[in-house]
């Protein structure tokens, strides 16, 4: 059977594909950072505190629920423009993936629940309890990522969509040599910026500790996820590798870029700056969502050219959502200038 | 038909997404007016300086947050990636039109969240002024994602002028629009109110509890009118079609409603009950129970609106089945396997004796599994088919999306079909075919006596209706076994001559019932009326006696007088197949009633034709209806087209039905009377005729099967304008086609079973028999030739002309040929 018979035709789009490819880009940024942020200080605050230290986890614990709130809401975004430009390929994935796929839903909101109490009875749990709740709030957090990790590469092989007709029920991307590496290279990269997290939060408060803790989560875990990122890298076809390789110009740039970033963003970090390191970071992360996209579009070429895809050209509505950006986002800035300003008074 | 099916069973489509959504979104819109009541209530605290209000609101926030934060955030996602998974083509095709209504709603997502987040970890340390303004900006956002997520659920169910135009704006400001937002509106104040309720019966403060819960009391009592009225606007905003499937044509819907009014009132009573001073122990439980209630009154209401968009996802575009409308077409030229990208591969070379259960259950995931589930809690496909067998399943997915528009058409070809519903039939249900049942074996009956050499009468009798079927129970009729017995009295000799004074006819059936026959108006034949039920006994024959007034024996003669109730009713209405017992006239006239919005089922007694006119039990008048022939026909035409006369004809009416000449030469019902559709199409065009304006939408949905198009097919009434024997057999002379369709007697009196000969002095029934069982007929039906001629053959037939005639005769008489040409 040839795989192409099975991708469903690509709906008409509103307006160049283009935008919904930047804006897929920024908002996942956005939500990768916010994720990072919300996993990885959960996982280093909750190895401190079996190691008998409860503050890093007692700090990061207070802030997990909001920071997953605006993970959950910055994943939206990216997950509606992804399913504009490529929901033929992504909605297949997702009902392979079938019931692995929905239990996400109840997962988050366990772990969401499960923060929440973390948050609110921290200390009248006991420690042996606490660790099991935060444990299993993370596991859920990853329990998503993975299975984040297993849609996203599924909806690129549309080769392996066959087994839909071989197993009995839904299933898993896991004869993919891509996802382990890239599951652990988010998850790495989680660690590194929860991290970096943790020390921003004491950079705030003036807590020394807390910067040393983070940073160095921070620079070890970036080291750690190069490898990764190696493995990554080296894990996909050939020719992929070749196009990230020099191949494919705007591809390799790209990656180039991101190293250099990253470099930069180690500079940084070994310097426990941890406010220049943040900036490194945002720049990092985001030059490597572009190159993960790289990797869509490269992975996709044989089956999907995305300039095929009619364009009905309805701006109109580009316009009310801009619209609603531009006055949200201040609406949104000029709230956190009241909620700092009331931290600042202290009132 | 483009993507992958999410395999379900016990809980199919329609459970989980009742399941997330009917939650998320009573919670959805808690989050819209529980930002109002909270900032309101903040405001309050201040104003009167209340330090318990204020606490209140605080630990409300708490509630608030842990409740629309996180659970209606996480089960807003759940909605979306669940409707991706049951519906994908749907859901795609709403993200390309509303991206950016979505995007949106993302941008106000994100403010409610900052908002919630500012207001709740900033009350003891944001000034009070701008605690406000956060508080405000939050009920802005929630108000503004209403606004936006209203645009794109009311396009679903009534997307107006976008059907042509295809424009965001059209689609989003939709005839719905207004009236669906200032309803949801109201019906967020009215959830800040019973949620409110959860954490103001547990305030410390008996005072501030008072006060907070009859402030929840108020928002609750006040809001749910608010929501009626508003609900009475969005219904009247609905478009035609909309409206009628919410208001008439769903009993289903009608459950909902029903639900809607009662959990309402309930609301109501628990917001009035909960503004009495009780105790904490007795107002939390009931805060709680209340608000179950109010999840009642919501998930009602939802229900009613998701069943009023049936048969579709959106609105003339895409079938609950997620089959795009316009893809029908084609899908029933080409097959559903074969344009379904994921069919498995081994159907894509055609259906098989070996893959037919692969077949049925792919086509079952394809287009029941959105909806029905396999033995689960929701839309169970086993409880809603378990008394049909194939052939009913046939039926029903051939007339499924018509008449009934509830569900959508079945997409694919006939072979697919049958393969569909065999498989829910006997893979899913476990149901064998059910048999046609067969007329029973019947001893022939010994003809009366008749002496040629010195008989001076010949009595020959015939009955009005040949086939004699009826339909009844103790507080149901269809039909009654009426049938009229018709004789005639002849006085043998050169020139034989009817009697019809100075004699008495009488007859007795085998039951052991007598009466008498009349002579009937034209002074020709004698005439009974015969109206006993005959149990077990399909040909039940009759003797008749011809007397002197003073009783002296003339002529005797048997007939067979057909009195059947060998229905086929019960095949698809349940019951006990080959009659029409009480089980099966509930299932009938639950039909009816789920189909027409009518009480049948509950009435006392119920006679068809008391709403429904039939000459043959001379009932008339009811000119806004359709006759019951030209009512029953067309409707079962619309389920049971594209069958041949045992696929259709033979599935209700008795295999009995045709007994005679025609029978033993292989001619079938569909020969004179059409096929089911052309039937259905003469009678309906007949009421056409009449002006009942009933028929037109029936009409539309039949095509005939016989002649090139509607307009040429001729109207008829049932009973009245009958096929007419001379349209093949042209002059009497031995016929020249095989088809009679079309062609009807004039009236009353030109039907055979009332016509006369050439000389019109005998009928045509005297000496061919009876309609239906033409001489050479059954055996029972044999009885009356066997007694004069010792032949079952027309009275007269191969030179028999002495049954009457005591010599041998050369003119054809009576009618030309007569086999004497």
């Amino acid at each position: 059977m040839n795989p192409a018979s099975l991708i469903p035709i690509a709906e008409p789009l509103p307006i160049h594909w283009a935008w919904f490819d930047i804006l897929l880009i920024v908002t996942l940024t956005a939500h990768l950072l916010f994720m990072n942020a919300l996993l990885g200080s959960a996982v280093i605050g909750l190895i401190r505190s079996v190691r008998g230290d409860t503050g890093p986890l007692r700090q990061a614990g207070m802030k997990l629920p909001p920071l997953l709130a605006l993970t959950i809401n910055m994943g939206v975004a990216p997950l509606l423009f992804l399913q504009v430009n490529y929901g033929n390929f992504d909605y297949v994935s997702s009902v392979l993936m079938g019931g692995w796929w929905l239990a996400v839903v109840a997962v988050l909101l366990a772990a969401y629940y499960g923060f929440y109490i973390g948050k609110f009875k921290f200390d009248a749990m006991g420690p042996g309890l606490r660790g099991l709740l935060f444990a299993a709030s993370i596991g859920g957090c990853l329990y998503v990522g993975f299975m984040f990790t297993n849609n996203m590469t599924l909806m690129l092989h549309p080769e392996t969509w066959t087994e839909y007709f071989r197993v009995q029920g839904a299933f898993l991307n896991l004869g993919d040599p891509t996802v382990p590496p890239r599951f652990l290279h988010a998850m790495v990269g989680a660690l590194a910026v929860g991290g970096l997290f943790l020390a921003l939060l004491g950079r705030t408060r003036k807590n020394d500790e807390f910067v040393d803790l983070g940073m160095t989560w921070f620079t070890r875990a970036t080291l750690v996820n190069l490898a990764v990122g190696f493995w990554f890298l080296i894990a996909q076809p050939d020719d992929i590798v070749a196009a990230f390789m020099g191949g494919n110009i705007p591809a390799t740039g790209t990656l180039l870029a991101a190293f250099t970033a990253m470099g930069a963003m180690l500079w940084a970090g070994y310097r426990k700056r941890p406010r220049q390191s943040a900036v490194w970071a945002v720049i990092t992360v985001f030059l490597m969502v572009c190159t993960r996209h790289w990797l869509r579009v490269l992975s996709l070429a044989p089956w999907f050219d995305i300039n095929t895809t009619p364009v009905t050209g309805q701006y109109g509505s580009f316009y009310l959502f801009l619209g609603f950006l531009v006055v949200g986002l201040a609406l949104v800035g000029y709230m956190l200038k009241l909620y700092f300003a009331a931290r600042g008074r202290g009132v | 038909m483009d993507y992958p099916i999410w395999q379900l069973t016990t809980l199919g489509g329609g459970f989980w997404i009742a399941l997330v959504a009917t939650v998320h979104v009573y919670v959805a819109h808690f989050a819209v007016g529980g930002g109002l009541f909270l900032v309101l209530t903040e405001q309050a605290a201040y104003r009167t300086n209340n330090i318990h209000l204020l606490e209140w609101a605080k630990r409300h926030t708490r509630f608030f947050m842990l409740l629309t934060m996180a659970f209606g955030g996480v089960t807003g996602v759940g909605i979306w990636l669940t409707i991706a998974l049951v519906a994908p083509q749907a859901t795609i095709t709403l993200i390309h039109q509303f991206v950016f209504g979505w995007a949106a709603e993302w941008v106000c997502f994100l403010g409610e969240i900052v908002a919630l987040i500012v207001y709740y970890y900033t009350w003891d340390s944001m000034n009070r002024r701008d605690h406000l303004v956060v508080g405000r900006l939050y009920f802005l956002f929630g108000w503004l994602s209403l606004f936006l997520i209203n645009g794109i659920i009311g396009f679903m169910l009534t997307p107006g002028d976008w059907i042509a135009t295809k424009s965001f704006w059209d689609g989003f400001f939709n005839p719905s629009f207004w009236p669906s937002l200032v309803f949801r509106s109201f019906f967020s104040a009215v959830c800040a109110g019973l949620f409110g309720f959860v954490t103001a019966t547990r305030i410390n403060d008996p005072d501030t509890r008072r006060l907070a819960v009859r402030t929840c009391s108020a928002w609750t009592i006040l809001g749910v009118p608010a929501v009626v009225a508003s609900g009475w606007w969005y219904m009247a905003a609905l478009p035609p079609d909309q409206y009628a499937m919410i208001a008439f044509k769903s009993h289903r819907v009608a459950g909902f409603m029903r639900y809607f009014w009662i959990f309402g009132t309930a609301t109501m009573v628990g917001g009035l009950l909960l503004a009495l001073r009780a105790p904490v122990r007795v107002s939390f439980p009931m805060a709680l129970v209340v608000l179950l209630v109010g999840q009642g009154l919501f998930g009602s209401f939802e229900f009613v609106r998701e069943a009023g968009r049936k048969p579709y996802l959106i609105w003339d575009t895409v079938y609950s089945s997620q089959i795009l409308k316009a893809h029908v077409p084609v899908i029933n030229q080409e097959g559903a396997i074969n344009m379904a990208k994921w069919a498995p591969p081994e159907l894509k070379s055609g259906i098989t004796d070996e893959n037919r259960t692969l077949a049925g259950e792919f086509l079952f995931q394809l287009q029941c599994s959105p909806c029905h589930s396999i033995g689960g809690p929701m839309n169970d496909i086993k409880k809603r088919t378990a008394h049909y067998d194939a052939d009913g399943l046939d039926a029903l997915l051939t007339g499924m999306g018509k008449l009934n528009r509830y569900m959508p058409p079945f997409a694919g070809t006939s072979e697919e079909r049958a393969v569909l519903a065999r498989h829910i039939a006997e893979d899913i249900n476990g149901k064998a075919p059910v048999e046609t049942a067969e007329a029973p074996e019947q001893a022939p009956v010994e003809p009366a006596a008749f002496d040629p050499e010195t008989a001076e009468y010949v009595l020959t009798a015939w009955c009005a209706r040949g086939a004699g079927f009826y339909a009844q129970g103790d507080n149901w009729v269809l039909l009654p076994p009426a049938n009229t017995l018709r004789a005639q009295l002849v006085m043998r000799g050169p020139g034989p001559a009817l009697v019809t004074e100075d004699v008495k006819l009488t007859y007795t059936l085998e039951n052991g019932s007598t009466g008498e026959l009349e002579l009937d108006g034209d002074g020709l034949r004698f005439e009974a009326a015969m109206d006993r039920p005959s149990p077990g006994n399909p040909l039940p024959v009759a003797v008749i006696e011809a007397r002197t007034t003073e009783g002296d024996l003339l002529a005797t003669a048997k007939v067979a007088v057909p009195a059947t109730d060998a229905m086929g009713c019960a095949d698809c209405h349940s019951g006990t197949p080959g009659a029409v017992g009480g089980k099966t006239i509930q299932n009938i006239l639950a039909t009816h009633d789920r189909m027409n919005g009518t009480s049948l089922a509950d009435a006392d007694s119920v006679q068809c034709a008391a709403c429904h006119d039939d000459v043959m039990q001379g009932i008339e008048g009811n000119n806004d209806r359709l006759n019951l022939s030209a009512a029953i026909h067309s409707v079962h035409a619309v389920y049971m087209a594209g069958r041949d006369a045992d696929g259709s004809c033979l599935k209700c009416h008795p295999t009995s039905t045709l007994r005679g000449r025609h029978d033993m030469l292989g001619f079938v019902c569909t020969d004179c009377h059409g096929a089911m559709e052309d039937h259905a199409l003469t009678l309906l065009k007949g009421e056409q005729e009449a002006g009942i304006a009933a028929a037109d939408r029936l009409v539309e949905l039949i095509t005939p099967e016989t002649v090139a198009n509607r307009d040429a097919v001729n109207p008829r009434q049932p009973w009245i304008n009958e096929p007419d024997c001379l349209t093949c057999h042209v002059d009497f002379a031995p016929p020249e086609t095989d088809s009679a369709f079309n062609h009807w007697t004039n009236g009353p009196e030109a039907r055979y079973a009332s016509r006369s000969d050439d000389m019109e002095a005998v009928g045509c029934g005297a000496c061919h028999g009876s309609p239906h069982a033409i001489y050479a007929a059954s055996d029972r039906d044999n009885v009356l030739p066997l007694q004069y001629m010792d032949e079952a053959q027309a009275l007269g037939a191969n030179t028999t002309c002495t049954v009457c005639h005591n010599e041998p005769m050369d003119d054809p008489i009576h009618h030309p040929g007569m086999g004497l040409d």
